[in-house]
């Protein structure tokens, strides 16, 4: 009864407004609707104005606002409601519909930003509401849509200001919609509190209007457009969360310092000790025994120059948790919107601050949305929509495999020999500004130098908007002017002070670099809308339209070659001449396109589109291409009567031809970069040449031309700077045509007990090609491959929706679940020409996603095979490992309410599949994991440690280890054959007996692990991704200036299940794709907190 | 509705005039990079990449200086692919044609040395694979599966093409015409690129001792018209005609350098094969090339001048044993002062005059030419001993520097023990061992023995090869070597092959190696 209180109130507010509405005609009218059942307001129901196209929804308080004549009709429709008709000037304060289990009318927004009826609808589309990302709400807005779409995997980013791998049906979607308006993304610059719905439109079908871009489907955001009643609301909402408690951390082993074959000592840290252990060393070094040991803090003899030994401890346990901290989050919100007779505004400001948990790191996001419309006539809407989001940090964190890597450092190539403690004055006395202090001076640093003093900034302004024009012509016709813009300007900085030393760095004399790029796109478009109904059967709704896109990009990177003086990041700064690199590129794309929708009485709705693209990215004998769709829908039960538990089914199918271009949707930081200065051999043909031979390359929205079709010559200057050319390595037809993808789709929606129980299937065919290949041949031909269009894969996959109500007691509790569960399969079905075998291994039929990579040879039982000395033999090429792809993904969204409170939690994984774990290999290889130093291993390798002479410990010079590894040998001096695929062609002359060959751990380690087959992992796994405890104020507690309080405690990958511990150190989360081999990964997190959403 | 007119003709016009200047055909081109080049930087390219560097795997197969830590390397003989040399050929075609379409006459400068980069570039992936595509390759779309030559051909070819590369420089040298430029070897000095085809041939000729009696290639006869007629072949007449490949800073530096002795001055050391072999002949290159094992001199007190303090690693060792023996200085490294202590060490020689020597040698003693077999053979000694330093007349000594262990700074020279190792030539050469004998097969190893040495750290794959045709050092195998203990003899072709030229690839797998790509065939050039 608290609800009636406010509710009666507001409904008394707005029968004023409404009286003194009513005066005159022609003006916007206002109600509020609730339904039937529960007395509750409706939200997102759909109102319009009965032989027009206007159309508005209900708010989340059941409130409207629509512009109609005095006598005109309203038809109010919403899902599992009842349709209907009320008068404009009758009574709206509460119009109350009728749940109707028949009546299905839900709305969604489609390609261009056209609204249609769901039932109506021949394909697959999935909306999300923005208010389901805002409270448990990930670091980045996109994160958040992980398992709340079949199809549709996420792959959170572990770090700091990455982006998420957002993949549809397996393939990456790179094109966001905002309001009808395709925006260049990095998806950071997408406020989460200014969106009212994301929908995910799943086919070429659903995306064919937009064209190449949209080929693997598009995310379209609807954004709040303002309060739908008079007057003015303000909301406020408050995120704040922390980062603690780790789902995934390196598995690191605590016992055994850094060196090379259990001995160390440090003599100037730059492998000046004998043996060269005290640089670059693994972790291969002593046992921790308090033994005397010369370290990098040990004293020096002042006479002698010796440096004496001091206590070797594990005084660096658990380095790394000790030099993290606490992450931080806090997302505000702050939006007024207003609205009155012919406006509409709404105002909205967003800051966002995360800290990272890695010290001396965090970004900051600021967000200005402003929305506005204004009718200056009945028939003409103008209406505007400006972002602007500027991301600044003057350092975030580079975890990319290298000596620039604080895992690197930390995790995996030292030991635990070094306290973190220590670190943290880490200047040298002297050579403040010069020389750092750690452990180790030649290829690791300290990490607190290298957080506070190695400083990547990143700056970024980003603006979308657009101005449209619509207008009515008649009741049928309408026509929108619009025009558009996204662009952003972006400069990346590092700073890297002197005795930083990365790979192709190693002079010590640090650097200063920037990388800028500007992006600036306009698209312009004029489209003409109708919708006419025939002897009310035929209902005909479509447009047609026209679009130009024109696109400009340019970008340098530049870089010092060293600095004269410490400290000062600067071009003029720099010893050797600068290094700089520049590029630039335009495109413009003209677009002509169609859409008609003909609905058969309560029948079947027909729907087809089709777009011509004209784009420059291509040859101009082959510029033009045409991109058709159809798709036919039926809801079978209005029209044939069903057993009465099926209350809804509808069944639907869809065919259409998407086609593509040679455009890349990201770019690099120099793309066809030559420079060697620097000590790398970039490629110089492509946009993602990293003019570093370290680090993260950054790839930024594009979306513009790869210049993949032409050929070129490539210069630069190997040899004591004297210019050289090279041709191209690629053969080019000349005739060479975009890449065609068709796509099939077939699916049903069926709703059971009233719709209580829901259940929608899809199937999709895809087939991909002929597409542009660019198909490695013989070299022999003097070019290693031709680009033509070839190879055909077929796509096949299944996406399963239930969505099910199994409590429902109004004003008590209610319980309400989504599952999703999808799947797909991609197949090898024509390869290029005369081609019996693609990339050496593949055949027709074969799963493209087949992982061939190194592997032991093995007995025809299975075992392993030695050598004479113990250790495994590889397979002399690639051999199969497993499937990449999962074999399917799945999740689970309960809601439960209760009295003003509401719990929300989902579960959600991905089961099947493999990958290698890199971290595994690596961790292994250099002995910093913990299983070279547990088990069978572990006791080995104490024993080789006894037995190292220089260890003095139990010196034995003829002792060659301890370790048996599994597997045999073969015992009859036989040589082992293999054929040209890594067979054992003589099992039958070879005899084998078990190996008893012991062998020393490092090299075996460093053997066995650093076959691939030995790091294998499943991609199984499931998380706890989101829990939300939210509660209601009762609005007696509110006051009266304030609607509404919603107080949540909110908690985000709480729990990570994976069954194989020894894998635990990376967190699959991240690799939705078919992935070879994991990267280095920061540890991830648990993340909790609470969330406050005022509305005034 | 008047202003909302002229608003929205406001608005048609700012959209139309946001201009469209540029043609779909400019806009389709990419800007950033050309599409014509002059036929010198194509050269400089085509020099830059057919120079092999020491610090490769050659010098693992040659057995010289060798891996001891897996993590970086073995020295397993599994080989991969071959070298993969036809885009630098296909740029050796586009030179040529930029030569002509800048105005040079059909016969220049540009395409005689292109005669000679195929024979060089492709008989350098014969011996490494076997047969492979030469007449049908390099001819782009129009031959997108080329058939294989087989590898008699591919070297019968490059004979042909160094005469005539020979006889083109020879006239363009008659007429004073040289447009060459962009030459890293020879400064744009035709001259000395005639010396360089005529003494290649003299090594492509040695590759082909197995097949002399093949009355189809006049192998003996090709070479002796070299020998004979220095007028119209000329030949190296000294290591001032190298064709080598001279490090520069700070643009290009030697593979071993300061700024990485940190890194990789502990992670290969000296092999058996080599260090012994000097060892055997008491030579002093060894303390030029290397250092005493440490162990040996501080541990157990041996001399650091005494050759039994030297030791290399049994490439055949197990690599973990070799690793922790390594740590404990039991192996010798690369000497320090030579390779380490600057940033240009020594240049690598691609082709040179001290091999050009035993090749002639070689050939006399053979009896392919007319000439003093022990006369070349000497040649070659000295011009090797010369290289470093060593003197080869009268009483003399050799400066040998050892790095001090736990010294800080391998370019200070106060780090480094010195010492005079007194040398004399005569006594050197009147060891049984060195002494070119009288007996022509031990004369032959000796000949081949002392091009081993001569070759370390140059010439690429030579002495792999000159093991592979002769024997000669004895290569040793064990765990360390894989390949169920066979010094593998050829190496795979490129990885392409199998899918996209299938059926030539298993034709040729057929006539050569039952239809294996197989590492372990054995091909023409060797049966």
């Amino acid at each position: 009864m608290k609800h009636h209180t406010s509710f009666l109130r507001r409904t008394m507010l707005l029968l004023c407004l409404f009286i003194t509405a009513v005066a005159n005609a022609q003006k916007p009218v206002t109600g509020h609707i609730t339904s039937s059942e529960d007395q509750k307001p409706v939200a997102g129901a759909t109102v319009s104005v009965k032989g027009s196209t206007k159309l508005t929804s209900s708010d989340q308080n059941g409130d409207f606002s629509i512009s109609a004549d005095n006598d005109a009709v309203l038809l109010v429709t919403s899902v599992g409601f009842a349709n209907r008709e009320i008068k404009a000037s009758g009574n709206l304060n509460n119009i109350i519909l009728s749940t109707d289990a028949r009546n299905l009318n839900e709305v969604v927004v489609t390609a261009l930003g056209i609204r249609k009826e769901t039932k109506r609808l021949g394909y697959a589309v999935q909306e999300v509401k923005g208010e389901d990302l805002t409270k448990a709400r990930d670091a980045n807005p996109i994160s958040g849509l992980t398992g709340k779409v079949a199809g549709l995997s996420v792959g959170p980013n572990a770090e700091l200001l990455r982006k998420p791998l957002v993949l549809l049906r397996g393939n990456e979607i790179t094109l966001y919609v905002v309001d009808g308006i395709p925006i260049s993304s990095d998806t950071w610059n997408i406020s989460p509190d200014d969106i009212e719905s994301y929908t995910v439109l799943k086919g070429p079908s659903a995306a064919a209007l937009y064209g190449s871009r949209a080929q693997n489907g598009a995310i379209l955001i609807s954004t709040k457009k303002g309060s739908k009643r008079k007057g003015f609301t303000v909301e406020f909402n408050s995120s704040n969360v922390i980062d603690k408690g780790f789902l995934a951390f390196p598995r690191t082993q605590d016992l055994y310092g850094g060196g090379e074959n259990t001995y160390y000592q440090f003599v100037d840290g730059k492998g000046g000790a004998p043996g060269g252990v005290d640089g670059d060393y693994d972790v291969w070094g002593p046992y921790f025994n308090g033994q005397l040991i010369p370290q990098y803090d040990s004293p020096v003899d002042p006479v002698t120059g010796v440096r004496k030994g001091t206590p070797y401890v594990a005084r660096g346990k658990d380095n790394l948790k000790r030099f993290l901290q606490t992450g931080f989050q806090t997302t505000n919100n702050l939006s007024l919107s207003a609205s009155g007779e012919n406006y509409n505004l709404r105002f909205s400001l967003s800051h966002s601050y995360q800290k990272s948990y890695i010290p001396n790191n965090y970004l900051n996001i600021t967000n200005f949305n402003m929305y506005g419309s204004y009718n200056p006539t009945p028939r003409l809407k103008i209406e505007s929509n400006l972002n602007f989001n500027r991301q600044y940090t003057p350092n975030f964190p580079d975890v990319d495999y290298g000596p620039n890597s604080l895992l690197y450092n930390i995790s995996v190539w030292t030991g635990a020999d070094w306290d973190v403690d220590q670190m943290k004055n880490y200047w040298q006395p002297g050579k403040v500004g010069t020389q750092s202090i750690f452990a180790e001076y030649q290829r690791y640093h300290n990490p607190y130098f290298q957080v506070n003093e190695w400083l990547r900034g990143h700056y970024k302004n980003d603006v979308y908007g657009y101005v449209s024009a619509n207008y009515k012509v008649n009741s049928h016709i309408n026509t929108t002017l619009r025009t558009q813009i996204t662009t952003y300007g972006l400069l990346r900085t590092e700073k890297m002070p002197f005795s930083a030393h990365p790979y192709g760095r190693e002079g010590n004399q640090g650097d200063y670099r920037e990388d800028r790029r500007n992006l600036f796109e306009n698209n312009t478009e004029l489209q003409v809308n109708a919708n006419y109904t025939i002897k009310n059967f035929l209902n005909l709704s479509g447009l047609v339209g026209g679009n130009i896109r024109s696109f400009n990009y340019n970008s340098n990177w530049t870089s010092t070659d060293y600095l004269n003086v410490p400290n000062v990041y600067s071009f003029s700064n720099s010893k050797n001449p600068v290094q700089s690199s520049s590029f630039s590129s335009d495109m413009r794309v003209l677009s002509a396109y169609y859409s008609l929708d003909a609905t058969f009485g309560n029948f079947a709705t027909i729907s087809t589109t089709g777009r011509v693209d004209k784009s420059s990215a291509m040859p101009v004998n082959n510029n033009s291409f045409f991109y058709p769709s159809v798709s036919v829908s039926s809801v079978v039960s209005d029209y044939i009567q069903l057993p009465a538990i099926i209350s809804f089914f509808k069944v639907r199918g869809s065919f259409a031809s998407v086609r593509s271009v040679a455009t890349q949707a990201t770019i690099g930081p120099a793309p066809f970069n030559t420079i060697t200065a620097l000590n790398t051999n970039p490629s110089g043909k492509s946009l993602y040449d990293n003019p570093l031979g370290y680090g993260n390359v950054y790839n930024s929205p594009y979306d513009g031309p790869d210049y993949s079709l032409l050929p070129f010559y490539s210069t630069s200057k190997p040899y004591n700077s004297q210019p050289a050319a090279y041709n191209t390595t690629s053969l080019y037809d000349p005739n060479i045509k975009t890449s065609l993808r068709v796509n099939y789709e077939e699916g049903f929606d069926i709703k059971f007990l009233k719709n209580r129980l829901g259940f929608s299937a899809t199937a999709f065919q895809y087939v991909d090609g002929p597409s542009i290949l660019n198909n490695p041949i013989s070299t022999a031909t003097g070019f290693s491959t031709y680009i033509l269009n070839a190879l055909k894969t077929k796509k096949t996959g299944y996406e399963f929706s239930l969505s099910g109500t199994p409590v429902k007691n109004p004003g008590g509790l209610s319980w309400e679940v989504l599952l999703n569960w999808s799947t797909y399969k991609d197949v090898y079905k024509e390869l290029p020409p005369g081609q019996s075998l693609y990339r050496t291994f593949f055949q027709v039929g074969d799963r493209i996603d087949k992982l061939y990579s190194s592997a032991f040879a093995r007995t025809q039982d299975g075992q392993i095979i030695n050598d004479a000395s113990g250790k495994p033999v590889r397979t002399n090429v690639s051999r199969f490992l497993g499937n990449l792809n999962s074999d399917y993904s799945w999740s689970v969204y309960n809601k439960f309410n209760y009295k003003g409170f509401t719990l929300g939690f989902q579960f959600d994984g991905r089961v099947g599949g493999v990958t290698v774990d890199y971290m595994h290999i690596k961790t292994m290889q250099g002995g910093r994991n913990l299983e070279t130093a547990e088990g069978a291993l572990g006791a080995a390798r104490y024993k080789d440690w006894q037995a190292f002479p220089a260890n003095n410990i139990s010196p034995d010079p003829t002792y060659k280890g301890s370790y048996v590894g599994e597997g045999v040998v073969v015992s009859n001096n036989t040589a082992i054959n293999f054929d040209n695929n890594g067979n054992i062609t003589n099992y039958k002359d070879l005899q084998f007996a078990q190996n008893k060959q012991v062998a020393l751990v490092q090299d075996y380690v460093s053997k066995y692990y650093g076959t691939d087959e030995a790091n294998l992992m499943s991609k199984t796994f499931a998380k706890l991704r989101e829990v939300t405890i939210g509660y209601d104020v009762p609005a007696k507690y509110l006051g009266k200036h304030i609607s509404k309080i919603t107080v949540s405690l909110v908690g985000r990958n709480l729990l990570y299940f994976y069954k194989d511990k020894r894998f635990k150190d990376v967190d699959l989360d991240q690799y939705p794709q078919g992935l070879s081999l994991t990267s280095l990964q920061s540890p991830t997190t648990r993340r909790y907190g609470f969330n406050l959403n005022f509305t005034f | 509705m008047k202003k909302i007119n002229i608003l929205l003709t406001a608005i048609f016009l700012i959209v139309v005039s946001s201009g469209c200047k540029k043609s779909f055909s400019d806009l389709n081109q990419n800007n950033n990079k050309p599409t014509s080049v002059p036929p010198s930087l194509l050269f400089t390219g085509v020099l830059v990449d057919m120079h092999d560097e020491p610090g490769q795997s050659s010098e693992i197969y040659g057995q010289y200086y060798i891996y001891n830590y897996d993590y970086y390397g073995n020295n397993q003989y599994n080989f991969g692919s071959g070298s993969n040399y036809y885009s630098t050929l296909e740029n050796v075609i586009k030179m040529e044609a930029a030569a002509i379409s800048t105005g040079s006459s059909a016969v220049n400068s540009y395409s005689a040395l292109g005669k000679f980069f195929r024979a060089f570039l492709f008989t350098k992936m014969s011996l490494q694979m076997g047969d492979i595509p030469m007449t049908q390759a390099l001819q782009g779309t129009a031959v997108l599966t080329p058939a294989y030559d087989a590898q008699k051909a591919v070297f019968k070819n490059a004979l042909a093409l160094l005469d005539t590369a020979n006889t083109n420089i020879g006239s363009l040298i008659a007429k004073g015409a040289n447009d060459l430029a962009g030459d890293i070897y020879y400064g744009n000095d035709i001259k000395k690129w005639q010396k360089a085809v005529n003494t290649f041939k003299l090594r492509l000729l040695i590759h082909l001792s197995k097949k002399v009696t093949d009355a189809d290639l006049n192998i003996t006869q090709q070479f002796a018209a070299i020998y004979n007629d220095p007028a119209k072949y000329p030949i190296f007449t000294g290591v001032a005609d190298d064709l080598q490949y001279n490090f520069v800073t700070p643009t290009n530096y030697y593979p071993d350098n300061p700024a990485n002795y940190g890194f990789n001055g502990g992670r290969k050391n000296m092999s058996l094969t080599h260090i012994g072999l000097l060892k055997q002949l008491s030579d002093p290159r060894l303390f030029i090339v290397a250092e005493p094992a440490r162990y040996y001199v501080d541990n157990l007190g041996q001399k650091d001048t005494s050759f039994s303090s030297f030791y290399g690693a049994d490439p055949g060792s197990d690599l973990g044993v070799m690793y922790a023996d390594a740590t404990a200085g039991k192996y010798s490294f690369l000497n320090r002062k030579h390779f380490y202590s600057t940033y240009t060490a020594e240049p690598a020689v691609q082709l040179g005059y001290i091999e050009m020597c035993f090749n002639i040698a070689e050939a006399a003693n053979r009896g392919w030419i007319t000439a003093n077999a022990e006369d070349w053979y000497l040649k070659g000694v000295k011009a090797s001993m010369a290289f470093y330093g060593i003197g080869t007349t009268g009483a003399t000594s050799v400066a040998a520097y050892f790095y001090r262990p736990g010294s800080t700074d391998v370019t200070n020279l106060q780090n480094y023990d010195v010492r005079s190792i007194p040398f004399n030539f005569t006594d050197y050469y009147a060891q049984s061992a060195v002494k070119y004998s009288s007996t022509s097969a031990t004369a032959l190893t000796q000949i081949l023995q002392q091009k081993y040495l001569a070759l370390f750290r140059q010439a690429g794959l030579e002495s792999y090869y000159t093991y592979r045709r002769t024997g000669v050092p004895a290569f040793t195998t064990g765990t360390g070597t894989g390949n169920s203990g066979r010094i593998a003899t050829r190496f795979k072709y490129s990885a392409s092959e199998q899918s996209a030229n299938t059926q030539n690839y298993n034709a040729a797998l057929t006539a050569q190696f039952n239809g294996v790509d197989d590492i372990n065939g054995v091909m023409w050039l060797l049966k």
